[in-house]
């Protein structure tokens, strides 16, 4: 049984290229890209299309983009965690900034990590190898205070 | 007499005729010479010897009742007479001493009369006269003593008569303490009357002293013998003490530090005490009994005259300041009190002059006088109090201030006058004042139109020689406007803070929001960057093969293009941040940040084969912010991984020292080397060397070292020479000891 991943993220290019860094990784992860965070409410309060759950399968861990327009990272890490069910879930910040404030705010909220976009190809396929193995082998996972640098530049 | 004898005699012849007969006819008559001889003289027993011859003759001898002269009547006639001369001779004699005794005796009792009389009128003198008399023997026992040496001795006549005199009369000398002489027995010694040493107490009967002035005299008879020793003595306890009194006053005239002259009416001296010779010069002798105008300056004789009839009036004079001339001309500024003196009965019979030189204190009066100009030109408040806050001086400034003239302030209570609120309390202000010598508060006083002023007072003590409080200076200046200004300038302050905080908080806001809208302007700048890079790749990746070197050539330099890009703008967001975000900096062990640092870069390292040591020892505590410090770290590590020429393996060296106060780290590399000419400007931005072996550098890798310890209030530098590495350094200063807290900029 493959793991569910959901990619959070406004951006069409970057989710394209996450899903071709992961091909090109060879990842055994059920990939779930979710276009913007109202559309991720929607999904996972299974709106609309979104009740199928063989079609969009519950995620086991979740990246959010952070800087999106309408409804934010955040916002969507505080819908994520409001839900019992979801307390757990693993959810990792995945974006650009490396502003202080932020980081602060998405442990308040409760993300479980806080990763920087790779800036390269390179990088974001190694990113992805690291996520899969973390998935599948809990020694392998980046801790709750990982480093910022440890998957960027 | 005769008659009478001779008469009784006859009767009794008669009665006894019948019983005698003739027979002896004149016996009876010789009685009746006898009682005539006894009671009346010669003269009447002759007269009634006589008679009675003739009677008998006539009557008894016979013949009876005729005269017969014959040789029988001759013969008892011649008998007869010669018995009557015998008779009378021996009755006269009798007669005689019986008158003379008589007489005698009439003369005794006259005398003795008039001696009772004597001796009560002189018992009567002892007891009423008020000295104690006591008598003694020639052998000093007591024979009388009167009432008053009953009173003073203690001992009752009964009790005394009779006891030696010592016994009864035991006199002390009041200074040594020791038993006097005996006054009797000095008097029965010398046989003149002697007095009492001075100073002699009497010890009475029940132990009292008494003060006693005595005289001691020998009683002699007519003939010159001593028959006793008169002691008169007299209580002189209240005769002492004014005695005493007078001493003293005598005393103090005759010492007093001024002079004390007495005069009478006329203006004649009298007395001359010891401090007016030395104030005028004269000795008493040579001014006594001269004009006390000798004193006055000529042009002042009139104050005499007022002093005088003053007097004349009863009334004293008052004390006046004036001049006095010495001997010598001199003329002494002086103050004069006159007071009257008075006899008995009340009358002004001169007066008595007080004379005190004033000398020093005019001197010192007209130096105060001086001082007082001087003060006079402050525009300060001074005042001079003395220890009971009298006002004793009150300078121009002060009258200004308060608004009271000098002659309505000197003589007040300074804070009763002025009203003054202290800032603390009194007593404790006084304690201070007692203890430094000086004072110095904020007072709020009231002005004599009732206005109320905030003082600035100095309070200093000018300590009299023994040390006590003696006048204190206040010098106050009135700060009232400037209090306004200061609360308006506070009032000012307060808005100007309250504004900037408020600017400073829209400014942060502004801040704030630029902040974010980099880090947004980052984030979409950047979007595109990942963009052109990923799909360069997934070209390269995916369709590589039916791509030419050429084209491949092409795809690598957009990719690249697209990643100095992204480094570029992350390389500016963090200088900009380092420009206006805080730096918190903590104690912050500058080794661990070192080998985090050398950690974070380890990928690079093993890339380039590299070699980094971290020095083990020598890593001080820094006053730094980690993050920053593990970034200046990364950069000067990378920096010296990328500028090593091709052939040479990387060898890097990161060490510290601690001198004066300051950390200095440093990294060391064995790379290129910066040319002397390239070292000053390095550190500015966009400055990359043109010798540089890659083309992934910003050129804002040292600029961001330099800010980056700019901001932890530390710098950066470099040593080196070209071709043979660098040494790049950053001195920050050392964290506080434990127990402070860190500084925050």
């Amino acid at each position: 049984m493959r793991k569910v991943l959901a990619y959070v993220d406004d951006s069409p290019d970057d989710l394209f290229l996450f899903r071709a860094a992961c091909k090109l990784a060879e990842v055994r992860l059920n990939l779930v890209m979710i276009e913007g965070g109202a559309e991720a409410i929607r999904y996972l309060d299974r709106t609309d299309q979104y009740a199928d759950r063989t079609q969009f399968p519950e995620p086991d861990i979740v990246l959010l983009d952070l800087k999106m327009p309408g409804v934010d990272g955040f916002a969507v890490l505080r819908h994520l965690r409001s839900d019992p069910a979801r307390a757990e879930c693993p959810v990792g910040l995945l974006t650009s900034s490396n502003w202080p404030g932020d980081i602060e705010q998405a442990r308040e909220i409760g993300a479980t990590w806080y990763f920087l976009k790779p800036p390269d190809m390179a990088r974001l396929i190694e990113f992805v190898t690291v996520l899969d193995e973390c998935l599948h082998d809990a020694t392998a996972c980046p801790k709750v205070e990982t480093r910022l640098s440890e998957f960027s530049s | 007499m005769a008659s009478l004898s001779v008469g009784a005699a006859l009767l009794i012849r008669w009665l006894l005729d019948p019983l005698l007969g003739n027979n002896l006819q004149l016996l009876t008559f010789y009685g009746a010479v006898v009682i005539a001889v006894w009671f009346g003289g010669w003269r009447p027993g002759t007269l009634a010897a006589v008679l009675g011859y003739l009677a008998a003759d006539y009557l008894f001898i016979p013949p009876r009742y005729q005269f017969v002269v014959d040789a029988a009547a001759i013969a008892g006639f011649m008998g007869y007479t010669l018995c009557c001369i015998v008779i009378i001779y021996l009755g006269e004699r009798m007669h005689q001493a019986n008158e003379s005794l008589i007489k005698e005796s009439r003369e005794r009792r006259e005398i003795e009369n008039i001696l009772a009389e004597e001796k009560e009128l002189l018992s009567t003198t002892l007891a009423s006269i008020g000295d104690a008399v006591i008598v003694t023997d020639t052998r000093s026992r007591v024979i009388s003593l009167n009432a008053e040496a009953e009173q003073l001795t203690g001992w009752s006549v009964m009790d005394a008569i009779g006891q030696p005199f010592k016994n009864v009369f035991q006199i002390l000398n009041e200074r040594t303490g020791k038993p006097a002489d005996d006054p009797v027995e000095k008097a029965l010694r010398l046989g003149m009357a002697t007095a009492l040493a001075n100073h002699t107490v009497l010890v009475t009967k029940d132990g009292r002293h008494v003060p006693i002035d005595d005289s001691a005299s020998p009683i002699r008879e007519a003939g010159g013998a001593v028959l006793g020793v008169v002691l008169v003595f007299r209580d002189v306890t209240q005769q002492r003490l004014a005695e005493r009194e007078r001493g003293h006053l005598a005393a103090i005239v005759e010492y007093s530090g001024d002079a004390v002259v007495s005069k009478d009416l006329n203006g004649v001296i009298q007395s001359w005490n010891a401090s007016a010779q030395r104030l005028f010069g004269y000795l008493p002798d040579e001014i006594i009994g001269k004009s006390v105008t000798l004193l006055i300056p000529r042009d002042r004789l009139e104050e005499e005259e007022q002093i005088l009839s003053r007097l004349r009036r009863g009334l004293p004079a008052e004390r006046i300041e004036t001049l006095r001339v010495a001997k010598d001309g001199r003329q002494i500024p002086v103050s004069v009190s006159v007071s009257p003196i008075k006899d008995k009965d009340g009358r002004v019979i001169g007066a008595s002059t007080l004379v005190h030189d004033i000398s020093e204190r005019k001197r010192w009066e007209n130096q105060l006088a001086d001082q007082a100009r001087l003060l006079d030109l402050s525009y300060d408040a001074i005042v001079v109090r003395d220890a009971v806050e009298t006002i004793i001086y009150w300078n121009k400034g002060a009258c200004e201030a308060y608004g009271y003239k000098r002659e309505e302030a000197v003589g007040r209570v300074i804070h009763e006058l002025l009203q003054t609120e202290f800032p603390e309390p009194l007593e404790r202000i006084r304690a201070k004042l007692h203890q430094n010598g000086r004072w110095t508060g904020e007072l709020a006083q009231r002005r004599k139109d009732g206005a109320r002023i905030v003082v600035v007072s100095r309070w200093v003590v000018d300590r009299e020689r023994n040390n006590r409080l003696g006048y204190i200076l206040e010098t106050s200046n009135d700060i009232t406007e400037r209090k306004r200004i200061e609360k308006q300038l506070l009032h000012h302050r307060e808005e100007l803070e309250h504004s900037v905080a408020e600017r400073t908080a829209q400014l942060n806001q502004s801040l704030r929001s630029l902040e974010e809208l980099l880090y947004t302007i980052a984030h979409d700048l950047r979007a595109p960057n990942r963009a052109m890079q990923g799909y360069s790749h997934l070209l390269d990746a995916e369709y590589g093969t039916q791509l030419d070197e050429t084209a491949r050539g092409y795809l690598q330099r957009i990719s690249a293009a697209a990643l100095r890009n992204d480094a570029l703008i992350c390389d500016l967001l963090e200088f900009g941040r380092l420009a206006h975000t805080d730096v918190p900096v903590t104690a912050v062990d500058a080794r661990r940040v070192a080998e985090a640092a050398v950690e974070d870069v380890q990928a690079e390292a093993r890339k380039r084969h590299a070699t980094i040591e971290v020095a083990g020892e020598g890593w001080p505590l820094v006053a730094a912010n980690a993050t920053l410090l593990e970034q200046v770290f990364c950069n000067l590590v990378g920096n010296a991984l990328k500028y090593v020429p091709a052939e040479r393996k990387p060898h890097i060296e990161l060490s510290a020292k601690v001198d004066h106060g300051l950390a200095t780290l440093q990294v060391k590399d064995n790379g290129l080397g910066i040319p002397a000419e390239n070292q000053a400007n390095i550190f500015e931005p966009f400055t990359r060397l043109s010798n540089a072996a890659g083309s992934d550098g910003t050129g804002m890798g040292l600029a961001i070292v330099r800010k980056a310890a700019e901001r932890m209030r530390g710098k950066a530098g470099v040593e080196s020479q070209a071709g043979e590495g660098s040494s790049f350094w950053i001195q920050l200063p050392l964290a506080p000891r434990e127990g402070k807290r860190p500084r925050t900029p």
